[in-house]
C-alpha cells in the first residue's frame, strides 16, 4: 500500500507539483509586466507582518486536548501549550501598476505539514480596474468564512483565537486557483460578489495518535464557490457556498479498508460497504454560510451560521453557528460568545449476527469487535459539542494587543472531531462521555 | 518549532510600547485635501471614509483615488480616524489587519511628516490626504484644495 504521508515528502517534479506550475505561470505573467512597469524590480515591496504568542495549559487534562485547528498535532499541542496559538506571518505585496499587484504570505504556526511549500498561504496576481473588477490568479486564502482568510492573524479579531466549534474542522486554508471578484455600490452601500475555482490540500491530525494513519493527507480538487458581501456602514454580511471534491483516499481510509477485507471472507459480507462509507475519495462535501459583523458605536455583534453536508457519513456533516457580544471602553473591549457544532452523522450498519448454529459462528466475537471499532471510527471526526466563551482585550500599544480568554466546552458522546482523546489505544474504542472542560488562554498579539 | 519560540521572543523584545498612543493633543479641525489639477473641489464625510477605508477607489468625478496616510502611531492619525469614524484607532488597525492580510487591500501609505505629505499631493493628482492648522491660501499655491473639513464631533 502507498503511504501518503511519507509519499508527500517524495521528491516533486515539475509535472505533478502543481503549485510549482503556478509559480512558474506567475512568474512569467509578473516578468511581462515588470517589464511594462516603469519601476525596478527591487523598489517599494512592501513587507509587513503579524504574530501571536499565546499560551494555554494543554496538559490540563489527562483525556482531552483542546485544538485550535484539525492540522494541528494533537501530542504536539499537549505537550507544549505554547503551540497552540502562536504563529507568525510575513506578507510582501509590490504595487506593479495602479491596477497590477502582487501579494505573497508566508505563515509559521504549528501543523502537521510544516513544509515551506505548505506555510505559503498567499502568491498571487491580481488586475484591479477602477469600475470594481477584480481577477486574481495563484494561491489565495479562503474567504468563505467571516473569518477564515485571516484566522492566522489575531491582532485582526477581538477574540483569541476563532470559534472552535465553527472552524476548527476547516482542513483548508489556501487553494491554488483563480478568483474573480466584482464591487459596485455608492458611499453608503458596498456589494461585492466573488466566485473560485481551484485545487486544495491539506494533512490533518485526526484523533490523538501519530502513526502513519492518524496523519491523513487530504486532497480536493475542484473546489469551487462564490459568495456576496453587503458593507454599509458599520454593518456588513457575507453569505457564501463552497464545493469540494477529494480525489484520493486518505491513509486511514485505506488501512480500513485493507482490515475489513479479511471480515468479509468470515460471511460479513457488509464490512466492504462500511468501508466504501468511509472512503471520501470522488466524494464532494458543499458548506454554506452566512455571517455578520455589526459595530455600532462601541458595541460589537458578530455571528455565522453555517451548513456542511458530504455525500457519505465519512465527511463532514452538520451545522455549526456562534454569536458574539462586545463593547469597547477605550482600550478595553470584553466580550463573550456562544459556539455551537451539530453534527448529522450516525453510524448506520447493525452489527452482523450469524444463524444459530452457523459453523462460522465461533467468529462471532471477532466480528461484534469488529463492529465496534467500526462504528467508534466515526466519533474521531464527529463534532457535537458547544462553547460559552468569556474574555478581554487590551489594545495597550498601537498595533499591539494582549487577549484574555476562558473557554468552557461541553462535548458529547464520542464526539472527538475537534478535541482528541489521549485515551485512545490503536484497535480500541474510545468511550468519551459526555464531559464539560475548561481552558483560559492569553496570547500577546501584534502586527508589524 | 523552538525557532519559532525564539524568533517570536526576540520579535517581542524589540518591540517597545508605543508612547504616542492614546495622546490627547487637540488638532480642532483637519484638512482634507487634494491636489488641485484633480478636479475635486468638495467631498462628503462619507466619501472621505470610504477612500480612507479602502472601500473605494476613486473621487466623486470617476478619477482614480488614492489615500495617504500619517505616521502610525502619531496623534494626528488616532484623532482623525476616530473622529472620522467614531471608532477606536485600534479597531480601525484591527480593520486593516483584516483586509491586508487576507489580501483584500492594502492600508493607505504612511507618510512620515507633513511636509513629505504636502509634497505628494502637490506632485501627484491622484492622492489625498489630511493635515491640520494649514492655511488654505498657502495651501493653494502648492497646487493643493481642501476638498472637506472634519470637524470634532
Amino acid at each position: 500500500m502507498e503511504d501518503r504521508i511519507f509519499a508527500r515528502h517524495s521528491v516533486p517534479t515539475f509535472r505533478n507539483c502543481y503549485f510549482l506550475q503556478v509559480v512558474s505561470f506567475l512568474s512569467l505573467l509578473f516578468s511581462h509586466s515588470l517589464a511594462l512597469a516603469s519601476d525596478s524590480l527591487l523598489n517599494d515591496w512592501e513587507l509587513t507582518g503579524f504574530g501571536t504568542l499565546g499560551y494555554t495549559d494543554t496538559s490540563k487534562y489527562d483525556d482531552l486536548v483542546i485544538k485550535r485547528n484539525i492540522t494541528q498535532r494533537s501530542k504536539k499541542i499537549e505537550n507544549d501549550g505554547w503551540l497552540l496559538d502562536s504563529s507568525l506571518g510575513l506578507q510582501v505585496r509590490k504595487e506593479l501598476e495602479l491596477e497590477w499587484d502582487v501579494v505573497g504570505q508566508f505563515v509559521a504556526k504549528e501543523k502537521v505539514n510544516n513544509s515551506l511549500e505548505n506555510s505559503i498561504e498567499m502568491a498571487f496576481l491580481r488586475y484591479r480596474s477602477n469600475d470594481g473588477w477584480s481577477f486574481q490568479l495563484g494561491r489565495m486564502v479562503l474567504d468563505t468564512f467571516l473569518l477564515s482568510d485571516h484566522r492566522d492573524v489575531g491582532y485582526s479579531y477581538h477574540t483569541v483565537r476563532p470559534q472552535a466549534e465553527f472552524y476548527a474542522w476547516i482542513p483548508f486554508s489556501h487553494y491554488d486557483g483563480f478568483k474573480t471578484s466584482i464591487e459596485f455600490g455608492d458611499f453608503d452601500n458596498l456589494v461585492r460578489f466573488e466566485a473560485f475555482a481551484g485545487k486544495t490540500k491539506a494533512t490533518v491530525n485526526i484523533g490523538y495518535l501519530d502513526t502513519p494513519t492518524s496523519y491523513n493527507y487530504v486532497k480536493a480538487a475542484p473546489i469551487i464557490g462564490t459568495g456576496i458581501t453587503w458593507e454599509t456602514g458599520d454593518f456588513t454580511l457575507r453569505a457564501s457556498i463552497a464545493r469540494f471534491r477529494f480525489t484520493q483516499n486518505t491513509a486511514a481510509n485505506k488501512d480500513l479498508y485493507e482490515s475489513v477485507i479479511q471480515l468479509e471472507q468470515l460471511g460479513w459480507a457488509e464490512s466492504r460497504e462500511i468501508a466504501d462509507a468511509y472512503a471520501i475519495e470522488g466524494r464532494r462535501v458543499t458548506y454554506s454560510s452566512i455571517g455578520f459583523h455589526w459595530t455600532p458605536s462601541h458595541w460589537l455583534f458578530q455571528g455565522e451560521v453555517s451548513d456542511v453536508e458530504g455525500e457519505n457519513f465519512g465527511n463532514y456533516d452538520g451545522q455549526r453557528a456562534y454569536l458574539q457580544i462586545g463593547y469597547r471602553f477605550g482600550e478595553w473591549l470584553p466580550h463573550m460568545g456562544y459556539s455551537y457544532s451539530r453534527d448529522e452523522r450516525d453510524f448506520p450498519f447493525d452489527r452482523f449476527v450469524y444463524p444459530d448454529g452457523h459453523p462460522a459462528s465461533i467468529y462471532q466475537p471477532v466480528l461484534d469487535g469488529a463492529h465496534v471499532l467500526l462504528s467508534d471510527n466515526l466519533s474521531s471526526a464527529i463534532m457535537d459539542q458547544r462553547s460559552f466563551t468569556l474574555g478581554v482585550r487590551w489594545d495597550f500599544a498601537s498595533q499591539k494587543a494582549l487577549k484574555l480568554q476562558c473557554d468552557f466546552a461541553t462535548i458529547d458522546d464520542n464526539s472527538l472531531g475537534i478535541y482528541s482523546t489521549p485515551d485512545t489505544i490503536d484497535g480500541e474504542k474510545r468511550n468519551w462521555e459526555k464531559a464539560s472542560r475548561s481552558w483560559c488562554s492569553t496570547t500577546f498579539d501584534w502586527v508589524f | 518549532m523552538n525557532h519559532i519560540k525564539v524568533l517570536l521572543t526576540l520579535i517581542l523584545i524589540s518591540y517597545v510600547p508605543s508612547s504616542v498612543l492614546y495622546a490627547s493633543d487637540n488638532f480642532g479641525a483637519i484638512q482634507v485635501i487634494v491636489n488641485a489639477n484633480s478636479d475635486v473641489t468638495s467631498m462628503t464625510k462619507k466619501h472621505v471614509m470610504a477612500v480612507f477605508l479602502g472601500r473605494s477607489r476613486t473621487f466623486p468625478n470617476g478619477k482614480p483615488a488614492k489615500a495617504l496616510d500619517n505616521k502610525m502611531g502619531s496623534s494626528i492619525r488616532e484623532y482623525f480616524f476616530e473622529t472620522l469614524t467614531g471608532k477606536s484607532i485600534s479597531d480601525i488597525d484591527a480593520y486593516w489587519a483584516r483586509l491586508r492580510y487576507s489580501g483584500r487591500a492594502s492600508p493607505p501609505k504612511e507618510i512620515d511628516n507633513i511636509d513629505e505629505i504636502l509634497t505628494e499631493v502637490s506632485q501627484n493628482v491622484g492622492v489625498m490626504a489630511y493635515v491640520s492648522g494649514q492655511n488654505p491660501e498657502e495651501l493653494s499655491k502648492q497646487g493643493i484644495v481642501v476638498v472637506y473639513t472634519l470637524e470634532a464631533n
